[in-house]
């Protein structure tokens, strides 16, 4: 190993048997910005023992990813550590000098980024990524002992040794994730620092990933921080849990007792808001017959297929792809309900979203709304179908036109519908619906959408669906990048949306927790074909297709005691 | 109702626009107007008889009488380019407008819509871009009746596709964006979508095109002028130049013939690219 010099000597000198690894007093860590000062980390007390999975949860914006960064002294150079001290070991990272936190960092603080799949460098071979670690720490060159100590090292996060010959493209998202913890594992730290390692990954691949993890660091008896929104997947890995909010820690217990007997109201909004696979809330209202109904199905699809064709120049050969697989569905007139189509990414639920909508035409089969295939509607049907059948995005932020004040979303409806005669009945139909959202006019009107935050602007998005008192609406992934609480109130919103103004849904999910929570069809799919449909019950507590099962054993659920 | 300002005033919103430019905006915007100003005010000073051929002494340096001198054929320079200015900025003008107009709606349609009609637009985009335009040009130039509109016009013709394949570009990630799906379901139709809701998003990059195509009309026609194709009865910069080359102005060191159109040119297209660099600068964030 080379030596380094005097003043990162004591560096190396293996920790004593204390049984704390990191220690942070009263950490308090400021933002600069244009508009003053943001105190991001508000005096947080916290010792990491040895060989302990710790979990720091939080929402977007409560200063978990500053907190890491600020241990690791990776803070951008707008923020500083005001107060307090960071104590690894013996050392005081906060007083110390680049050289010797370069050294420590990756040989005994390893970090797993955020995103650290797309951290990895495109036109570089695996093996090489992870020898430059080596080089840079231990100053061997990239020869045969290296070599087969990658090797080694990539076995140990189960991949096979011969990946090091790969570039990253030709890894799929799950070994791209091994290969960060393989890197960050590489010089056998004391302490792991994963900031949402699994959280890009579907749920099949994402308990994989987080096994590994585990079974990593316990080899290695190191200390793991876990940093994440997900509770469930938390609790899952973790031995204890920090709850974070807005800078603070507002409670720091192991996973069992905040499970259980959660004592801040942070914390026991957080627990209360998680979906469980356990037990179902019945519908609060029986669902009630609609009035126009009757024997036609609201939406009705027909073996659809779709097939996507792919001509590289005017003489190539059309490469297809199909996305859709002859998938039949039907949503009943009878009585408002909640479809729910789940699946991984690429499973084509997206795409089946889109032909609903009428954006897509699907290349077999068709889609009847009412009766009607809306590939071929007369102009009058088209603009009752516009008018009756509507949707809820996920990105909150796509949704809205850059270069308009946020209304113009509800104006341009309004109009086009012609819902409202003048402007003040305009204005008392936008705020009647921003009322539902807990949104008051003087926080949205004329705003910009990047004058908003995410999940206001998630809001106005549910805000817009209610204003229009659709018949259907396809809400694709609406709660998938949203918090906890926002979840909550906008899925609370659906319900209320189907059992006061009979709305029905189509929800398009990768979760099956929510899934199972407000449902009353769930149907997976896999590779645009179903494998499974059913109720909530049948689906998730019987499945019967491997595929299904494989992905309701995957999800981590909440409670401790229900092992992963 | 009025407690909440829903849009701002135009007012409002000149002012926010000409904050949001820089120092280069406004350098090349002086050095553009200085020549605007320098064609539109001059014309009160001067006397259309002064360009008549023999009207002065042939060949005179700067003068108290004829400040930028006189060229071989006895006439006023200066007289000559404040009527030359606003030909060729006329040139210029007349060629962006008509070429950013088609450019941008063929961009926007082809850009929108699939289909064969679109391939057919595609295509011609694509083969207009691989001409030599000048070669063509000066071919169609010559036997045409020589005037500065037709010029223009000719051009126009070369010019559009080097604003619709940009605009196409910047269509077809535009119309991936979740807020086109949103106005498809409030029942705007795909006229509105394309001019209400895409074309907003890429003014600031079709006004740096416009001022661009400005530019290189203008360069066009000066080489037009130089190679001899154009009219030889209205003045203008590169008639100018073209008359000083082949006098052989630089050998009979008869500078004042042709460095004032050379720094004017200069200007200009300096001038221009500070605008369009800006412009650019805005459209991309």
């Amino acid at each position: 190993m080379r030596t380094p010099a005097n003043g990162t000597r004591n560096l190396l000198q293996s920790a004593d048997d204390r049984d704390t690894i990191l220690s942070l007093n009263d950490l308090h860590v400021e933002y600069a910005s244009a508009t003053g000062t943001i105190h991001a980390v508000r005096g947080v007390n916290l010792d990491i023992r040895r060989g302990e999975r710790f979990g720091i949860a939080g929402e977007s914006g409560s200063g978990k990813t500053t907190l890491v960064n600020a241990i690791l002294r990776l803070l951008p150079e707008t923020a500083q550590i005001s107060a307090g001290s960071i104590h690894f070991n013996d050392i005081d990272l906060s007083r110390l000098d680049n050289r010797s936190l370069n050294f420590l960092r990756w040989s005994r603080i390893a970090l797993i980024p955020q995103g650290s799949m797309s951290s990895l460098n495109p036109v570089m071979k695996v093996g090489h990524q992870i020898a430059e670690v080596i080089k840079t720490h231990e100053g061997k060159r990239y020869n045969k002992d290296v070599r087969d100590r990658i090797e080694r090292i990539l076995e140990s996060v189960g991949l096979d040794g011969r990946v090091l010959n790969l570039y990253p493209h030709e890894l799929s998202g799950g070994m791209k994730q091994r290969v960060c913890i393989a890197m960050a594992i590489t010089l056998e730290p004391e302490l792991i620092i994963a900031d949402e390692p699994t959280s890009s990954l579907d749920v099949v691949v994402q308990r994989q990933v987080a096994k590994t993890l585990i079974d990593v660091q316990e080899r290695l008896g190191a200390s793991i921080i876990l940093i994440g929104h997900d509770m469930a997947l938390l609790a899952q890995t973790a031995h204890r849990i920090a709850i974070m909010n807005e800078g603070e820690l507002v409670e720091i217990d192991n996973v069992r007792e905040i499970y259980h007997r959660p004592r801040h109201r942070y914390t026991q909004m957080l627990i209360n808001s998680l979906p469980s696979l356990e037990h179902r809330e019945e519908r609060d209202i029986p669902p009630v017959a609609r009035a126009d109904g009757g024997a036609t199905p609201l939406l009705d699809a027909q073996a659809v297929t779709k097939v996507f064709g792919y001509k590289g120049h005017l003489f190539a050969k059309s490469t297809e792809f199909t996305a859709l697989d002859e998938v039949s569905i039907e949503v009943t007139g009878d009585f408002p309900m909640v479809t729910t189509i789940a699946g991984e990414s690429g499973s084509g639920k997206s795409t089946f979203a889109n032909i609903v909508l009428g954006f897509a035409k699907p290349s077999g089969g068709a889609v009847y709304y009412r009766g009607k295939d809306i590939a071929r509607q007369s102009r009058s049907e088209f603009a009752q179908y516009r008018r009756e059948v509507q949707a809820i995005f996920q990105d909150p932020y796509e949704i809205f036109n850059p270069v308009y004040t946020v209304d113009s979303l509800f104006r341009v409806a309004v109009k086009k519908f012609k819902l409202a005669r003048g402007n003040d009945e305009t204005m008392a139909l936008i705020e009647e619906a921003l009322r539902v959202v807990n949104l008051s006019p003087e926080q949205v009107f004329g705003k910009y959408p990047d004058e908003l935050s995410g999940g206001q602007r998630q809001r106005l998005m549910v805000a817009r669906a209610y204003l229009l008192k659709p018949k259907l609406i396809v809400a694709d992934e609406p709660v998938s990048m949203v918090d906890a609480s926002l979840r909550l109130m906008i899925l609370d919103l659906m319900k209320s949306l189907r059992d006061e103004l009979g709305t029905s849904f189509v929800y398009i999910t990768h979760d099956l927790a929510t899934a199972y929570q407000i449902s009353d069809q769930i149907i997976i799919l896999n590779r645009g074909k179903i494998v499974e449909r059913g109720t909530p019950e049948e689906v998730i507590k019987n499945p019967q297709h491997p595929y299904s099962q494989s992905l309701i054993q995957a999800i981590p659920s909440p409670n401790p005691d229900i092992k992963w | 109702m009025q407690a909440y300002s829903t849009t701002r005033s135009p007012a409002q919103k000149i002012v926010s626009i000409f904050k949001s430019f820089d120092l280069t905006f406004y350098i090349g915007l002086l050095l553009v107007l200085l020549l605007v100003v320098f064609g539109a005010l001059g014309q009160f000073f001067i006397d259309q008889r002064d360009i008549r051929l023999g009207a002065s002494s042939f060949s005179s340096p700067p003068s108290a009488e004829h400040l930028f001198g006189t060229d071989a054929l006895g006439r006023d320079l200066l007289t000559l380019l404040i009527l030359a200015t606003p030909t060729t900025l006329n040139i210029g003008v007349v060629t962006a407008v008509i070429a950013t107009s088609i450019g941008t709606f063929l961009g926007l349609v082809t850009g929108y819509f699939r289909g064969p009609l679109e391939t057919g637009i595609r295509t011609l985009i694509d083969i207009m871009i691989a001409i030599p335009a000048l070669l063509i040009l000066v071919s169609i130039a010559s036997f045409l009746p020589s005037s500065n509109t037709v010029i223009a016009v000719i051009l126009a013709i070369f010019a559009w596709p080097f604003t619709a394949r940009p605009v196409r570009a910047q269509v077809l990630s535009l119309r991936e964006r979740a807020f086109v799906k949103l106005s498809k379901l409030s029942k705007r139709s795909d006229f509105e979508i394309i001019f209400f809701d895409m074309l907003p998003n890429i003014t600031p990059f079709i006004a740096a095109g416009f001022v661009s195509t400005v530019s290189n009309a203008i360069l066009a026609a000066v080489g037009l002028q130089l190679l001899g194709i154009g009219p030889i009865d209205e003045p203008s910069i590169g008639l100018v130049l073209q008359e000083a080359f082949f006098a052989s102005a630089v050998f009979r060191e008869l500078w004042w013939w042709w460095i004032p159109p050379m720094i004017m040119l200069s200007m200009i297209f300096i001038g221009l690219f500070l605008i369009s660099l800006s412009l650019d600068r805005i459209a991309r964030h």
